[in-house]
């Protein structure tokens, strides 16, 4: 990050390897974005597939007190339709930025789309993210009504 | 006299620390891109880093604490992922 000193771009932050993702050499997409009134980041795709089924991901690099972190990690599909298995599922979830919280940063509104089916077995079902606001604490999104948080893993 | 000990004369007791840490500090100069902001980084040999690995790159400029800033993120795959 450079900051501007008059004339002068000034190199305040030099942060390397700050992740490693992607799959066979490729990185996925991201975009610069703002995730609140003064809170600026990188998101980034993610996602795996293999034997049928596919999975994709999202991952928030958010720059904070003078340095990125990852803030914040949400699964939005996962489908075994190309696969082998008899019982088939697909899923897909989508999130946006609402408004921004007390503490500046937008909160995070998450939806499951329609016409879903889900893993019979719960221990497949980990990666749904519940529906509803998640709000930033300082350190990750929390749920507003529920005790589940986006935490950056 | 060594440059530091000139710019020590030049300066005053009072201005010594902000005139010349602001001469001592390497920057870019006028507008930013990121072939620019790249070629800065890689251009420190005194940081001690590896060069940053530039594939692909976005950037952003934006406003933190009033402050006008520029954000370069870059990806590349690793040689040791071929």
């Amino acid at each position: 990050m450079f900051e501007k000193q008059g004339g002068k771009w000034v190199n305040k932050v030099d942060q390397r390897n700050l992740a490693s993702m992607g799959s066979y050499g490729v990185a996925g997409e991201r975009k610069p974005v703002q995730w609140g009134s003064h809170a600026y980041g990188l998101l980034v795709n993610d996602g795996w597939g293999g034997y049928g089924q596919f999975t994709s991901f999202q991952n928030l690099h958010g720059f904070e007190n003078g340095s990125f972190r990852h803030i914040f990690n949400i699964q939005l599909s996962d489908t075994n339709g190309a696969s082998l298995n008899p019982e088939k599922y697909g899923w897909d979830a989508e999130w946006k930025f609402g408004p921004p919280a007390p503490n500046g940063i937008f909160d995070m509104v998450v939806r499951l789309k329609p016409g879903n089916s889900y893993p019979k077995e719960p221990g497949n079902r980990k990666g749904v993210p519940v529906q509803g606001v998640y709000r930033y604490d300082g350190t990750v999104y929390k749920h507003l009504v529920k005790h589940v948080s986006l935490g950056p893993e | 006299m060594d440059r530091g000990g000139y710019r020590m004369a030049l300066c005053g007791v009072d201005d010594f620390e902000l005139l010349c840490a602001s001469a001592e500090t390497p920057a870019i100069v006028g507008m930013i891109d990121a072939q620019k902001a790249v070629a800065f980084l890689n251009g420190q040999p005194s940081s001690g880093k590896a060069a940053v690995p530039v594939e692909e790159y976005a950037t952003q400029h934006a406003l933190l604490d009033g402050k006008e800033v520029f954000f370069l993120y870059t990806t590349a795959n690793p040689p040791s992922n071929n």
